[in-house]
């Protein structure tokens, strides 16, 4: 996996590279946006990270010439500029997805995951995943041939699990992506909500297909025959 | 100094100059007129008793013998008053004969048939001058000329014009001076208005204008009162809640040193540690993004623009069914009655967040086996939202207060800034957001104007 990453701060840059390790990815690193153009003719790439705050420039002024040279590889905004308007600001720019720093590494691995994956696994009307299957357009969800009775909304989360499947989801993105809240409630409601969609993926003597890593998120992990 | 700087341009001063020149070209121009129209009247009516005389000569000459012609004009010219009325009488029986009555020679340019009424250069008495003349030619070769001197009417004309010329320029001249005076008067109180305005500028926010009059310069200084006073308030009330956000920012910062501390002396212990010193930052972040959030929420009019056409009965249900299975976890009876009102015009994210937030507050102050109630009602012009908890009551003096920055109840946690989020939203759409007491708990409402579907 090829990475451009546009970043000015080492700190930062630093921390990308350990939280990405596990995807053997290649950094091309540009500091400024006038260093991009030659960077971009280094391509191609298979993702695109891309800083706001760069000493001659918003980031976000690169997106369309990013754009332009890259096609529809992905582009993730990482910034201090985090607020709400921030954020609206770069997907309306263009941008695929938007983090706000400070992150945690395991948030970054986990859009990047979701990012590289996306293309390929929306466009699926059945899902089947080991034991469970999805049936998009009819909205109906089976495990070991059984109808599992779920809720739209349960439905719509196990949705963006088995779209998202193996890989790390954190409450930010199920708040943002699953009710369209743009911040941290103060209560447990994410978990209860996975807590009631878990106990009707429950099979006797087999373990949760919907694994909890502790403060990070949620997993789709495999769901054994 | 420049000339400029000494002399600023003065509306005041300008605008009195201006009515001065004005008014005295208004009157010198009325004075002329009256001066011409005194002269044609005058001349009109030595024309009219030119005539008078006239007719009285031609009857005597042709009634009478050539002596009491003569004899009559001799006691006219006795009678003729000393000055303004100076008359002239030339009578000449023939071409051979002397003139009877005052003209000294019959004047040439004068046609001796018959004459309309002029003015002609005539020698009287031994002077020359201008007179309004009639003359005419009788039977039997005789001619009569009579006629006033037409210098009175000048000289008249001109006196009058001299005088009132000395009253206008006196007039002109004490304006002057009144108008100079009222400037300097104008100049010093906008003066004293504009020295304090700069001492606020340079941050004396307590500074006020003197507001003793009633007149313009005194209503613009009571509204710039009004607005430094605004000012003011919304200067300390930023101070204030920046002092706030400094004292909510070191508690998690502290706790975060803390843990960072316990992992310096307790590398083996390390993990968790580590995890609640980020969830520590975390909180920072979105204490700071809250903030700044919920300023910009209250200043910027222009996030009106994001507005769309959104279901609130929907929405409200979508968030309300986050929430549910917390709820039902925690013995929390949840129920909702939200009536379909059509769309209104909002912005869905944030109308989410205000539903969250009010969701969360409820849930944080129901005790388990409570109840929440969520209720949108179609109101006469509008719309009511409102998420009712049982649970402890607000003490009254604080139901304002529920929706400032950094209120807490009681012992419960949180950054006590989701309620001051609700009412920033509700400021936003132009809604309002208000907390009651209920029998046994507290109800927090959102009303809002529905626009007229088009």
């Amino acid at each position: 996996m090829r990475i451009l990453l546009i970043e000015d701060d080492d700190v930062i840059a630093e921390q990308i590279h350990a939280a990405l390790d596990a995807l053997n990815a290649r950094f091309t690193q540009a500091s400024s946006l006038g260093e991009l153009g030659a960077r971009l003719a280094d391509g191609p790439y298979d993702l695109v990270i891309c800083d706001r705050r760069l000493p001659d420039g918003d980031g976000l002024s690169a997106l369309p010439d990013l754009t332009q040279a890259l096609g529809s590889t992905p582009i993730l905004v990482l910034s201090a500029l985090g607020r709400t308007q921030h954020r609206t600001e770069g997907l309306n720019a263009g941008a695929d997805d938007y983090l706000s720093k400070p992150f945690s590494g395991e948030e970054l691995l986990a859009r990047v995951n979701a990012l590289s994956r996306r293309a390929a696994k929306q466009a699926e009307d059945v899902m089947r995943l080991g034991a469970l299957e999805l049936h998009v357009k009819a909205r109906t969800a089976h495990l070991d041939g059984a109808h599992i009775a779920l809720s739209p909304k349960e439905f719509e989360l196990l949705h963006y699990f088995a779209r998202h499947a193996g890989d790390l989801v954190s409450r930010e993105m199920l708040l943002r992506d699953v009710w369209g809240l743009n911040f941290d409630p103060q209560t447990n409601v994410i978990d209860v909500n996975i807590g009631r969609l878990r106990r009707k993926l429950d099979r006797d003597g087999k373990a949760n297909p919907i694994e909890t890593e502790r403060g990070r998120g949620f997993k789709l992990g495999r769901v054994v025959e | 100094m420049t000339r400029a700087q000494l002399h600023p341009p003065s509306l005041v001063r300008r605008t009195l100059l201006g009515l001065l020149v004005a008014m005295l070209s208004a009157v010198s121009v009325i004075l002329l007129v009256i001066a011409v129209l005194v002269g044609q009247q005058t001349q009109q009516g030595m024309i009219r008793t030119n005539n008078a005389d006239m007719a009285a000569l031609v009857a005597l000459y042709e009634s009478q013998p050539p002596e009491a012609l003569r004899d009559y004009v001799d006691r006219s010219l006795q009678f003729a008053p000393a000055r303004g009325g100076d008359r002239v009488i030339g009578l000449q029986l023939s071409r051979d004969e002397p003139l009877i009555g005052n003209l000294d020679a019959w004047p040439a340019e004068l046609d001796a048939q018959r004459s309309p009424a002029q003015t002609a250069a005539l020698a009287v008495d031994g002077e020359t001058g201008r007179w309004v003349v009639r003359a005419t030619a009788l039977r039997g070769g005789a001619r009569i000329l009579v006629g006033r001197e037409a210098g009175y009417v000048g000289e008249t004309v001109q006196r009058f014009l001299a005088v009132s010329g000395l009253a206008l320029l006196a007039l002109g001249a004490v304006s002057f001076v009144y108008a100079g005076f009222v400037s300097r008067r104008f100049q010093t109180r906008t003066d004293t208005i504009l020295k304090a305005c700069d001492a606020i500028a340079a941050g004396d926010l307590d500074r006020r204008l003197e507001t003793s009059s009633r007149d313009e310069l005194g209503r613009i200084s009571d509204h710039i009162n009004v607005m430094v006073n605004a000012l003011g308030h919304a200067i300390h009330h930023h101070k204030q809640s920046a002092d706030q956000m400094a004292h909510e920012l070191r508690n998690p910062l502290a706790r975060a040193n803390a843990f960072l501390e316990r992992i310096e002396s307790n590398p083996g212990k390390s993990r968790d540690d580590a995890e609640r010193a980020r969830s520590e930052l975390r909180l920072v972040v979105q204490t700071l993004d809250d903030m700044l959030d919920i300023a910009e929420l209250e200043v910027d009019a222009q996030g009106r623009q994001r507005f769309e056409a959104v279901d609130l009965a929907a929405l409200a249900a979508d968030i309300v069914g986050l929430y549910q299975p917390a709820a039902e976890d925690r013995g929390i009876t949840l129920t909702t009655d939200l009536a379909s009102l059509g769309e209104v015009q909002a912005d869905p994210s944030l109308v989410r967040r205000a539903v969250a937030n009010l969701m969360d507050n409820a849930l944080k102050n129901t005790p388990d086996n409570g109840q929440i109630r969520v209720t949108l009602v179609s109101e006469a012009r509008g719309f009511d939202l409102s998420v009712e908890n049982t649970g402890s009551r607000v003490p009254d003096g604080d139901l304002n207060q529920v929706f400032e920055r950094f209120y807490r109840r009681g012992e419960q946690g949180g950054r006590g800034l989701g309620l001051a989020f609700v009412a920033a939203i509700a400021k936003r759409h132009g809604w309002t957001a208000k907390a009651q007491n209920t029998e046994d708990g507290v109800r927090i409402e959102l009303t809002g104007f529905k626009p007229s579907q088009s």
